[in-house]
């Protein structure tokens, strides 16, 4: 197929092919000069970009609820724990609490100071202490120094309620400024 | 939490990859649509990429302590889903290599047809005609943006093999789409 070369320029259809998906580079004058390489290769942008709004278009329909409720029950029953961390240093019971659980209280906490959504979590316990590594995103126009100080207040009274772990470090990193938090 | 529906990407991936199903189940609904659209095309059929959408996600789920690049986190699903829909064409014709296999003869389904766009409903079916594996790599291409080496680990093949399928499914979408150039 298309063995013909186009134009003046001595290239065939495949060569152009090729050319495109390089992203016309290194550029080659003989094709780039010619008016109807010029147009093929235009042809093939505008096709991909119909490509892509075919699959848009096709988003668009939507999903049943069922299909995502699917998911999101298989989601449940398949919550990653992660380990289990000592809570108690009793010799005859062994109490522990899991990663998962430990994270989620620090994230909920540090959630709930204005402004803040937390990314990351990393906890470790050694010898009754836990140490705590949490990066955040806040709001444009926040006082980030408050801001940490209040997520570490936060994280801190939420472990203290729940465990009987020392609180060691809480490091708190900003990671990102968001701009505005649009409500929905 | 309605402030996680505004949340970028790579917050709620972070999240989800730490164990938040919450987020998780924001970007299941951000993406799952465009997910089962893309799967659509490569599979032809909407009921198989339902399903083959669910699993990938799943997957997806299980890996997420994995992912590298939180905000690019709607690629990664779409490998995820690429590879998926890829297995699901080998596994339909066990015994055909899918380069030798004919295109099948291809009537709009049902949930398709209601689709006015004559110019988009022209070039799905001439993308549907194509041979499964040049489909993919067109829709990887041009859909996903991937670069040959990508699409070459995706479906295993070589970067060579990848060009050659490219500039065939090129080469024929742009004959048959010449009278919407």
């Amino acid at each position: 197929m298309a063995t013909e070369t186009i134009g003046e320029s001595g290239y065939t259809l495949e060569d152009l092919s090729e050319y495109h998906d390089r992203g016309r580079v290194p550029a080659v004058a003989a094709i780039d000069g010619d008016p109807q390489c010029r147009a093929v290769l235009d042809s093939m942008d505008r096709l991909g970009a119909l490509s892509r709004e075919l699959v848009e278009t096709d988003a668009a329909q939507g999903l049943e609820e069922s299909w995502f409720e699917q998911i999101i029950g298989e989601v449940a029953r398949e919550s990653r724990a992660g380990r289990d961390l000592p809570l108690g240093a009793d010799d005859d019971v062994r109490v522990v609490v899991t990663e998962g659980a430990v994270r989620g209280l620090v994230r909920d906490a540090g959630d709930a100071v204005d402004g803040v959504l937390v990314e990351r979590v990393d906890v470790a316990v050694e010898e009754g202490r836990v140490d705590v590594a949490l990066t955040i995103s806040v709001i444009y126009g926040h006082a980030l120094a408050d801001v940490a100080a209040r997520v570490r207040a936060e994280v801190h009274a939420a472990i203290s309620e729940s465990a009987a772990w020392n609180v060691g470090e809480i490091d708190v990193t900003i990671d990102a400024l968001r701009m505005r938090e649009e409500r929905s | 939490m309605d402030r996680l529906l505004s949340a970028e990407d790579g917050i709620l991936a972070q999240r989800a990859a730490d164990g938040d199903e919450r987020a998780f189940a924001v970007l299941v609904r951000r993406h799952g649509p465009y997910l089962v659209a893309f799967a659509t095309r490569i599979l032809r059929s909407r009921a198989d990429a339902d399903d083959c959408v669910q699993e990938a996600l799943i997957v997806a789920w299980r890996r997420l302590p994995e992912l590298r690049e939180p905000d690019r986190v709607r690629a990664w699903f779409s490998t995820i889903v690429a590879r998926k829909a890829t297995d699901r064409l080998r596994a339909r014709r066990p015994s055909t290599p899918i380069e030798d296999a004919e295109p099948l003869s291809t009537l709009p389904s049902p949930d398709e047809s209601a689709l006015t766009s004559s110019q988009l409903d022209a070039l799905r079916t001439v993308l549907d005609d194509l041979p499964a594996e040049q489909r993919t790599a067109w829709l990887l291409r041009e859909v996903s943006g991937y670069s040959y080496d990508e699409i070459a680990r995706e479906l295993g093949i070589s970067a060579t093999a990848v060009r050659g399928r490219l500039a065939r499914a090129r080469a024929t979408v742009f004959e048959r789409m010449q009278e919407w150039r």
